[in-house]
């Protein structure tokens, strides 16, 4: 098997990365992980066929959440060896430590088997097989999850700008508030001013609070200009709520 | 209301009034002095100020505005009931009673009324408050 897997190494390294690697896809930075040092090098062979970066390798499983943690790669590939239980011991503590999402080259198809590695928080899993067989059904996963990258890329890049306009939004309601406080300030002074028969205070206070009360509706027309209001529209908006 | 109102110990009432806005201070303060056994006996324009001025004069009331600049009554209020643990704090205040009232009886305060207020209210919410007729009230 081994020699079989080193001869369809050397073709697909041969056929070189480029021609099977659309430009469109993402450049990962990938750790892969296998305590069989020939498994590792066919790995990394796949990977870095395929125009991704093999950014560590790992020969004891056990190091990969570490090694994720000082590395950050996008994604592990981690092979779990022939023993199922030692497997799913080992994918338990990989996953709970790795600081990406856990990509399993497994010997096996057992539905099970799978579903207790689903369940243990592995991201996908590969049927090890022949190289072609591995190289495109890796292909597959990175490509899928590159996608998912993307995607969740522009989540979040949305989800920032929204957060953004929050912000701006929080701050100009604050602005604002300043302003009504002020008015709501002006017109007790006025009023306590009035009864009190300080007549020119509360002039005074009036005044200001009229300067304030302008500053008010004049910031918002603006905004709302901003946003595409017309002006005869605000015009009619202001009209409307008047008792 | 008594003719000349007194605090607990039977002397005038002291009132420190603490609001950034100088005309309400002024105005606060002709309100007060008008009114027979009450006399303003200092001024605050912050929470800062409002703190060391209670510490200082220990004053029977404090009128306490909620929105000033750099440390707000909301933040002096617990500090100004450690230093002046006997003043009675009335919140005046710009904000409603019913959205703002409650946190600041929960911090301390004796009483809040709404800026708005006649100066026979105040004056009367100073009275009842020194001499704990109304240890909390919501206006």
């Amino acid at each position: 098997m081994a020699d079989c897997l080193e001869e369809g190494v050397s073709e697909l390294l041969k056929e070189g990365p480029v021609g099977k690697t659309p430009a469109a896809v993402q450049h990962l930075r990938v750790l892969i992980a296998n305590e069989r040092q020939d498994r590792l090098a066919i790995l990394a062979a796949v990977v870095g066929g395929m125009g991704h970066e093999v950014v560590a390798r790992e020969t004891s499983v056990q190091d990969v959440g570490p090694a994720t943690a000082r590395e950050r790669p996008d994604v592990a590939i981690v092979g779990l060896g022939e023993s199922h239980q030692h497997a799913l011991d080992l994918i338990s503590g990989i996953v709970r430590e790795a600081f990406c999402p856990v990509i399993a080259v497994t010997h096996t198809h057992d539905p099970e088997w799978v579903d207790e590695v689903a369940m243990r928080g592995v991201y996908a899993y590969v049927l090890e097989g022949k190289p072609e067989e591995l190289q495109s059904a890796i292909e597959v996963t990175l490509r899928r999850f590159a996608d998912y990258q993307t995607l969740y890329g522009a989540f979040e890049r949305g989800n920032a700008q929204t957060l953004r306009e929050l912000e701006s939004v929080r701050v100009r309601q604050r602005a604002a508030l300043a302003l009504h406080d002020g008015v709501v300030q002006g017109l007790a002074v006025a009023q306590l001013a009035l009864q009190l028969d300080y007549t020119e205070q509360s002039r005074e206070a009036l005044e200001a609070t009229l300067s304030q009360a302008k500053a008010l509706v004049a910031q918002a027309v603006e905004e709302l200009a901003a946003s595409g209001i017309s002006h005869e529209q605000l015009t009619r908006d202001a009209a409307g709520q008047r008792v | 209301m008594n003719d000349s109102a007194v605090s607990e110990n039977g002397d005038e009432i002291g009132v420190l009034i603490c609001d950034d806005v100088d005309a309400m201070r002024m105005l606060l303060r002709v309100v007060i002095e008008l009114r027979p056994g009450l006399k303003v006996v200092g001024e605050a324009r912050d929470g800062d100020e409002a703190i060391g001025e209670a510490k200082r004069l220990q004053p029977d009331v404090i009128l306490l505005d909620l929105s000033m600049p750099g440390r707000t009554g909301f933040d002096a209020l617990p500090e100004i009931r450690q230093v002046a643990p006997k003043a009675k704090v009335i919140v005046l205040s710009g904000f409603v009673a019913s959205t703002s009232a409650p946190a600041v009886i929960e911090l301390g305060a004796a009483l809040f009324i709404e800026k708005g207020a006649n100066p026979e209210e105040i004056v009367a919410a100073i009275e009842e408050v020194a001499a704990r007729r109304l240890p909390v009230l919501l206006r």
